[in-house]
């Protein structure tokens, strides 16, 4: 394997379908909390000004001017860099980043909390848990996707599975014929602020409009009901014509 | 971003404590060249240095506030190729022993101890290494700071250099005072510290204003079109996905109004640069003592401001995708 | 850390997983949910389900926290001697008193009066139940929350197509080339919506999103129309106009299938002007029969004259006018629908809804041109029910879906009415890429099933002699006494609201305490936040639930709320009955009810324990049964008045419709060993062969059943063979209704029924009761100074809070703190405030203050917040100041229940007049810059200290991990 097509496991998020329903905010958290990553710590959860630890968010953009609005639903989480600069400057080696498969992860036991990796990322990634006091992020679910125990078709991200429009798909970006990198080459994906150079891997598609265009004769043909009805005239055999007043 | 209180204690105690180091050494060196004669030269090294401990000392402990975890740090040499912040966590520990070592090689006169050993006086050497270190710190404490491209504010080099500058300054001002208590008083050394404290103010002062023209011209390099890959003129971010607080708001953002940090900019200027220069020249001028003293708590405070600000005024990309919230 | 893949989740502690359905809305989807250690570890969509197929919501996903929240109420509570009610002082009791409590009070009004309890339901599916009880109970006043739902949307699709949106049928996005989504944020079809959707668009499916606001769905329309509130009908009029303009109809579709070409009686002297001219019957028809029989005449134009209709051979005139051989004038349905559109032109809807008139005009030709030319033609073979073979089947792929932004208006029914019509026209219903039904729909039109009629169908110590609920057909079937005055404490079916088949529970409230018609003596709300979210004018409300007659006694005597969480109701309860939650108790999504169906065929489901109760929590449904039971409610005892069903999966298992009918609350593994189904006698092992299958049971109807069911032959056979619908016969589309002709017929003192309304409703009735749909403008906005309240103020739904009651979980109001109300920049700027200010949202009954956010995503004469994320203050188990209720707003406040003092009366509903939806959306504000000062919304009530029984929460923080808790 040369070192272009290393593994390099990722979303893809397709904008076009994606409705802002939060399936993949909750879910994350709900696996990820009692999971291999977890608690994700909540801090006032039943009084003011609550926060807590996610590792996916949703957030909504506005485009334009009314009446000519689009709205884009933008779902968020780790991006898994393939040139992470996160990583490097983890004084501890906390946050590596998988040489088998490009995930980029934090090693709670040896973070000490100096929040210098969230520093790094320009995409406001990663989130400092308040209870365990050490830096979290999306782990792209992989104490599942490899988990043997679960059936093949489940080893999939929790967000993947829960997306209720298939808006998430998940794979390996460095395989041309993976289905992630099929949707980046068929649709147009894109990567986030790509003038940092630091080469995410989670890609997101474009929104796509159809649009429909209709003819001024296709409103009228033959077998308008209107005539059976008599109501569309149909010219009389009578009905006079330019024959009937001039010549050429 | 969110000023944390322990990084700007952390930042300029110890930019405080190696400034004075460096300035102790370079009074030695001037002392040296120039035949300056010190009354207890020993004490006075072996106390100033104790000082500029103190003050790193007083860094790392206001660092341990910053980290949740801070006996992990032992694993910090594992990224020493890699990461600044490694390299300080490296470094900060190592300075603080040869200062000590230097402190007290002086206090407890063991120049005379190397002379008779070795034919040498290794505290020279002792000495030197550490204001290499001292200098090595900067630069790494610096970089911490200038390496993070993502701070457009910070990714200069005028990031190292302010430190550099700044903890100079405020090391020659403290060295200057010092000079200015009982022991140094009087001497040509004390003159020197002190216009090499103005010398450095000066310079801190013009590259800080320099970095600050410089960070009023920033054009940031991401916008909400890269952010979010759309390509239009007008976008707007209507929520950023949840009316609850989390890590990325409370880190990124200071909460202040903008008249505050307005205000902040030139209460620094005048506290850390103008009125310590002032009142160096007017005390010295007018040779009282307490106006000299003052200056050096002006300056930290100021030092503190500016650190304050200088957090504060650093805007981070990730705060395009936290701007609103419904 | 240890390496994450080097473990298995699975292998940490003691793991269970059970099947079952979720119910964090009433969606219904199919969950797998695994335990550790006792603990919930995770719940995820059941990928063999029919319904979400293994995808799961927002809300699905937080159900942990549904489960462990501390605003759960654990014991039955008694509200202590001397506490004033709403202000939450409780005793905790046992289930014994507190069901002798109940027994007592309710054995003595069965005996005297049955109808002085009264019972109302919110976003429970359990309604085949609680009806029953209602009914075996004898009282009328019983309804579910249908009325201030979306009871538009049932009754204006019913009374025309036979079937509806909402649970009953649905836009089939596979198939279809354009999708209109009207006024819908999310609905309850929200993970099938969300697949659907995300499918349709892949496939490069033409997406129209008509809304004020652009969300969620509309967010990944192709086009958003935004559109003036309420102003719907006028444009689905002007569409309507534009397409038979052009001809764009399916003059087929309409000609066999609808009475578009049933001729009309205009003999403005005939008794029965404006019904259909009807021979005598066929000699196989039945004439008590609730299907519209065929004995209606058509104008064929070979012969020119006046045939019955489908006679051989005829070819049916759709327009023009004629006189028949006794001289009647007649015109063909369709020819009145032509006239009636006449005057709806695009030009004149532009003025009317904000849209610009090449916009209609290019949305009737797309339609249009679209179901017309892009034909679907599926190789299906079917038999009509006229016994003609059809070798494929068509569809038209034009597909509507909607839902509140037309029906929470009080213009809403006709304007759902002109919604099924320009989609009868379009030639979709039933059909491929079109609209389709779900078992047990479609119905005949109107369903037969009939409501009480008078005040001698309650008696004391009896069953009601009929449904509580039914679904008039003429004057007849109004619940009124001999003045023609209401008698249900909501009056529904009354004069005031005739059609209102889910009943006006927004009323409920308000009658009881002015006791009008009468006053009542004990009234149960269950999952229902009727002093909240699920009421209008809440502040008011919560008054009258605390107020007391002249001698000192509360006017409504006694309240009973059944809840699994500390509602803002619940405290005005004189006694609280704490529920199970969804994963704690057995449940049937019904055949009887709302089922779970999908096109394809009819589907039910069940929901079994996978938890046990906490603390003494018990299911609702076993309190009624054992409640019926104690009252000697015959459906409940056996002979010798025992308790018939030792608790609720057991009366599910062995309770038949009639003894012996075969028929019961579940559909599947019928028969005494499993081997039968929608009919067949009781199976004692039922239970357990729904959780084999995954909770569910599935019928798929094989293709040629699937489609045109309104006219399907196979279809209906089977359909009445298995019990879903009384005769096999058509089911035509009503263009024309001549229901709504024959109430305009009594208010004018004609027609067939004898029944006339009371003097002041006359010109209300008549008005509205047109057999053609037509535009009005909302009610109150037509009884109040508009100019002076010049926005419409609306509420719509957010896919990750379902109404009132998530704010309780940890995870989703993160999501949703607080709510804002948003404005369009323009208008907060000429107002003279800013984004973010603080403001004060006035309504011509009350003003609320609240934060506002500029959005570019909304018409400039609406302003929008979502619905329900303001709370009382320490209700839900939150801190006294939790940013829901001191920042969050509710809306409620600012809309009347009831009219401004008109013609009608003083009390008059403030609904739709035909059905007595609840208008909510109609509302119409003013806004303006809050004065400098608290940041804080308002009004305010004084914070609820926790009940008795509820954990308090006194962390700071919350890391919950299954196994460690
Ligand atoms: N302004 C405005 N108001 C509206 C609407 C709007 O659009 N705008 N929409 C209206 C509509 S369509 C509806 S349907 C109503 C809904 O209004 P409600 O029917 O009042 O619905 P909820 O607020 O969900 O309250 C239901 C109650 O059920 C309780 N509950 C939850 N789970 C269980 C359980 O398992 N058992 C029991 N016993 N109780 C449970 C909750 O705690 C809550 O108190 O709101 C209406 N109100
Ligand atoms: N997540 C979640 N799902 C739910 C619920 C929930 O509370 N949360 N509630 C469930 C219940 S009980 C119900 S009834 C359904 C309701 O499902 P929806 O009908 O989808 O609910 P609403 O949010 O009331 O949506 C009303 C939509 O109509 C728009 N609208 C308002 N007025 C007009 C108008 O005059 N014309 C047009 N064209 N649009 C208009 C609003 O902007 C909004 O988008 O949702 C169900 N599903
Ligand atoms: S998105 Fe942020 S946290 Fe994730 S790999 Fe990239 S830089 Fe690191
Ligand atoms: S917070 Fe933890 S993971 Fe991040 S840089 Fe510091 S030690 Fe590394
Ligand atoms: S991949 Fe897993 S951890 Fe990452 S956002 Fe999705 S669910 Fe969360
Ligand atoms: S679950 Fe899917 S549709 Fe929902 S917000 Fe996430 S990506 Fe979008
Ligand atoms: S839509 Fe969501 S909340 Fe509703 S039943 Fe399905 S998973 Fe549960
Ligand atoms: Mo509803």
């Amino acid at each position: 394997m040369d070192k272009t097509s290393k593994k390099q496991l990722a979303l893809v998020i397709d904008l076009n379908v994606c409705v802002g329903c939060h399936a993949c905010v909750t879910s994350c958290k709900q696996w990820n909390t009692s999971g291999w990553a977890g608690p994700l710590t909540d801090v006032n959860p039943y009084g003011e000004n609550p926060s807590g630890t996610f590792f996916n968010r949703v957030q909504t953009f506005e485009v334009g001017t009314y009446p000519k609005t689009d709205l884009i639903h933008f779902p968020k989480s780790c991006l898994h860099c393939e040139d992470a600069p996160c990583v490097p400057v983890c004084p501890t080696g906390a946050s590596f980043k998988r040489e088998e498969d490009g995930i980029v992860l934090v090693n709670y036991d040896k973070c000490i909390g100096c929040k210098y990796c969230s520093w790094s990322c320009p995409y406001g990634a990663r989130e400092f848990d308040e209870g365990q006091k050490v830096m979290k992020k999306c782990t792209l679910c992989v104490d599942r996707i490899y988990d043997e125990k679960l059936p093949e078709q489940e080893r999939l991200p929790a967000c993947v599975m829960a997306c209720p429009t298939s808006a998430r798909v998940f794979g390996d970006i460095n395989d041309s014929d993976s289905q992630v990198s099929q949707r980046i080459r068929e649709h147009g994906g894109f990567q986030l602020m790509p003038e940092w150079g630091t080469k995410p891997s989670n890609h997101y598609l474009p929104r796509r409009k159809t649009v429909v265009t209709i003819q001024p004769e296709q409103l009228v043909r033959s077998d308008n009901p209107l005539k059976i009805e008599g109501e569309l005239s149909v010219p009389g055999k009578d009905d006079r014509s330019l024959d009937d007043y001039t010549s050429w | 971003m969110r000023p944390a209180f322990s990084v700007i204690f952390l930042t300029t105690l110890i930019g405080a404590g190696q400034g004075m180091f460096i300035a102790l050494f370079s009074g030695r060196v001037f002392a040296y060249m120039t035949g300056v004669e010190l009354l207890d030269s020993n004490w006075f090294y072996g106390v100033g240095s104790g000082c500029a401990l103190l003050f790193m000392g007083a860094g790392l402990f206001a660092s341990f506030f910053h980290l949740t975890h801070p006996s992990r740090g032992i694993y910090a040499w594992q990224r020493w190729r890699s990461s600044w912040l490694s390299r300080e966590v490296i470094l900060l520990p190592m300075v603080i022993g040869l200062m000590a070592i230097s402190a007290m090689s002086h206090y407890f006169r063991w120049d005379n101890f190397f002379l008779e050993f070795s034919g040498m006086d290794l505290t020279w050497i002792l000495s030197g290494v550490t204001v290499l270190l001292c200098i090595f710190l900067f630069i790494a404490t610096g970089m911490i700071y200038a390496s993070v491209r993502f701070f457009q504010e910070w990714a200069s080099p005028f990031t190292v250099i302010n430190f550099l500058l700044m903890g100079l300054a405020s090391g020659y001002t403290l060295a200057a005072v010092f000079a200015h208590t009982g022991f140094g008083r009087g001497y040509s050394l004390g003159e020197f510290l002190l216009y090499s404290a103005l010398f450095f103010t000066i310079l801190a002062w013009a590259s800080r204003s320099w970095s600050l023209a410089r960070n009023r011209r920033i054009q940031p390099t991401s916008s909400l079109q890269s952010a979010i890959g759309v390509h239009h003129g007008t976008i707007r971010q209507l929520t950023r996905g949840f009316t609850a607080s989390s890590f990325n708001i409370k880190e990124f953002f200071h909460g202040r109004a903008p008249t505050t940090i307005i205000w902040v900019q030139r209460l620094f200027i005048i506290l850390s640069f103008i009125l310590p220069f002032t009142l160096l020249l007017v005390g010295s001028w007018l040779n009282i003592i307490p106006v000299i003293h003052s200056a050096f708590g002006v300056q930290m405070l100021g030092l503190f401001l500016e650190r304050w600000y200088f957090f504060a005024q650093a805007k981070h990309p990730q705060n395009l995708y936290y701007q609103n919230v419904a | 850390m240890e390496d994450p893949t080097k473990q298995s989740d699975g292998d940490k502690g003691r793991v269970e997983v059970k099947n079952t359905t979720c119910y964090m809305c009433a969606c219904r989807c199919g969950i797998r949910v695994t335990l550790r250690d006792g603990d919930v570890r995770y719940i995820e969509g059941n990928p063999n389900h029919p319904l979400n197929q293994g995808v799961l919501c927002a809300k699905g996903s937080s159900g942990i926290m549904k489960q462990y929240s501390p605003g759960r109420l654990t014991q039955p509570l008694k509200r202590i001697k001397g506490a004033m009610r709403g202000d939450g002082k409780f005793e905790a009791i046992s289930w014994d008193e507190a069901l002798g409590i109940m027994e007592q009070r309710l054995g003595g009004i069965r005996k005297s009066d049955p109808k002085k309890f009264a019972m109302y339901t919110g976003r429970d599916q359990m309604q085949a139940l609680t009806g029953m009880f209602a009914r075996q109970f004898g009282t009328p006043n019983y309804a579910a929350h249908g009325g201030f739902c979306s009871v538009n949307m049932a009754a204006g699709m019913i009374y025309t197509i036979g079937g509806s949106f909402w649970e009953f049928g649905g836009p089939d996005l596979e198939r279809a080339k354009m999708f209109i989504m009207i006024g819908t944020a999310e609905d309850h079809h929200s993970n099938p919506m969300k697949k659907a959707l995300g499918e349709f668009k892949r496939q490069g499916g033409h997406f129209v999103a008509i809304n004020p606001v652009r969300t969620g769905y509309a967010a990944i329309a192709d086009q958003w129309v935004p559109i003036r509130p309420g102003t719907d009908g006028a444009l689905l009029l002007a569409i309507i106009h534009e397409i038979i303009r052009l001809g764009l109809y399916d003059r087929s579709f309409l000609t066999s299938y609808t009475n578009a070409a049933d001729l009309v009686n205009l003999d403005e002297k005939s008794d029965i002007f404006g019904m259909f001219v009807r021979s005598e019957l066929n000699k196989d028809d039945d004439p008590d029969s609730c299907f519209d029989n065929e004995n209606k005449y058509w104008w064929d134009s070979i012969a020119n004259k006046a045939v019955a209709q489908r006679a051989p051979g005829a070819k049916p005139r759709l327009m023009g006018d004629y006189t028949l051989e006794d001289g009647t004038p007649v015109k063909p349905a369709f020819q009145m629908l032509k006239d009636r559109v006449k005057e709806f032109t695009p030009q004149w809807a532009e003025g009317v809804t904000g849209i610009p008139t090449k916009v209609i005009c290019d949305l009737a030709h797309t339609m249009g041109v679209t179901a017309r030319d892009q034909k679907i033609e599926l190789p299906i073979q079917w038999t009509d029910v006229w016994g003609k073979e059809h070798d494929t089947i068509t569809g038209n792929p034009v597909a509507f879906h909607a839902m509140r932004g037309l029906a929470a208006h009080s213009n809403g029914f006709h304007s759902i009415r002109a919604l099924s019509i320009l989609m009868t026209i379009l030639g979709t219903i039933d059909r491929p890429g079109g609209f389709r039904h779900k078992a047990p729909f479609p119905r005949p039109i109107p369903p037969c099933a009939k409501g009480p009629k008078g005040p001698e169908d309650v008696r004391p110590g009896e069953p009601l002699n009929a449904m509580p609920l039914g679904w008039p057909t003429n004057p007849d079937d109004l619940f009124v006494d001999d003045d023609g005055e209401a008698y249900r404490l909501d009056k529904g079916f009354s004069w005031e609201y005739p059609l209102s088949v889910h009943g006006l529970m927004h009323n409920a409230i308000s009658n009881a305490w002015r006791g009008d018609p009468y006053p009542i003596d004990t009234l149960l709300l269950f999952m229902s936040n009727m002093a909240w979210n699920s009421t209008m004018n809440t502040g008011k409300v919560r008054e009258m639930l605390r107020d007391k007659d002249d001698n000192g006694e509360y006017k409504i005597p006694f309240i009973i709320v059944c809840d699994a969480f500390q509602s803002e109701t619940t405290a005005f309860a004189d006694l609280v009955l704490p529920d199970t939650t969804y994963l704690e108790r057995h449940d049937v999504m019904s055949m009887l009810d709302r089922p779970i169906s999908e096109f394809d065929g009819p589907v039910d489901s069940i929901r079994v324990p996978v938890l046990p109760p906490t603390g003494n929590s018990r299911p609702f449904q076993d309190v009624l049964i054992e409640m019926g039971a104690r009252l000697g409610l015959p459906a409940f005892v056996d002979e010798n008045g025992a308790a018939k069903y030792q608790d609720y999966p057991d009366f599910i298992s062995n309770y038949e419709t009639e003894p012996g009918s075969g028929i019961g609350f579940l559909a599947g593994w019928r028969g005494s060993s499993g081997e039968k189904f929608m009919k067949g006698a009781p199976n004692t092992r039922q239970w357990e062969m729904y959780e084999k299958n995954d909770c569910f049971y599935h019928y798929k109807l094989p293709p040629s059943y699937q489609y045109m069911r309104n006219w399907n032959q196979g279809y209906l056979q089977w359909a009445r063979h298995h019990g879903l619908i009384r005769e096999a016969k058509s089911i035509n589309l009503h263009i024309y209704s001549e229901v709504l002709q024959s109430f305009r017929l009594a208010a004018q003192g004609k027609g067939p029924s004898k029944r006339r309304p009371p003097e002041r409703l006359k010109e209300r009735v008549e008005t509205f009761f047109d057999p053609l749909p037509f535009y009005y403008e909302p009610l109150e906005t037509q009884l109040i100074n508009a100019r002076e309240y010049p926005l419409s103020a609306i509420t719509q739904r957010p896919m990750a809070m379902y109404h009132s009651w998530d704010s309780q979980n940890a995870w989703l109001r993160q999501i949703h703190t607080q709510n804002y109300l948003f404005v369009n920049p323009q208008v907060g700027r000429s107002v003279g405030f800013d984004d973010g200010d603080w403001i004060w949202v006035e309504s011509p009954w009350g003003k609320v203050k609240c934060q506002s956010r500029f959005s570019e995503a909304v018409e400039p004469g609406t302003v929008w917040t979502w619905n329900a994320i303001g709370k009382a203050s320490g209700a839900w188990g939150l801190d006294g100041k939790a940013n829901e209720s001191k920042r969050g707003f509710l809306l409620n406040h600012l809309i009347s229940e009831e009219l401004p003092n008109h013609q009608s009366g003083a009390t008059v509903s403030n609904s739709d007049p035909i059905t007595g939806q609840a208008a909510w959306f109609d509302l119409r504000v003013k806004i303006y810059k809050a004065e400098e000062g608290e940041e804080s919304c308002e009004p305010n009530y004084p914070t609820l200290d926790h009940f008795p029984g509820m954990k308090k929460w006194g962390n700071k923080l919350r890391a919950y991990f299954a196994g460690q808790n």
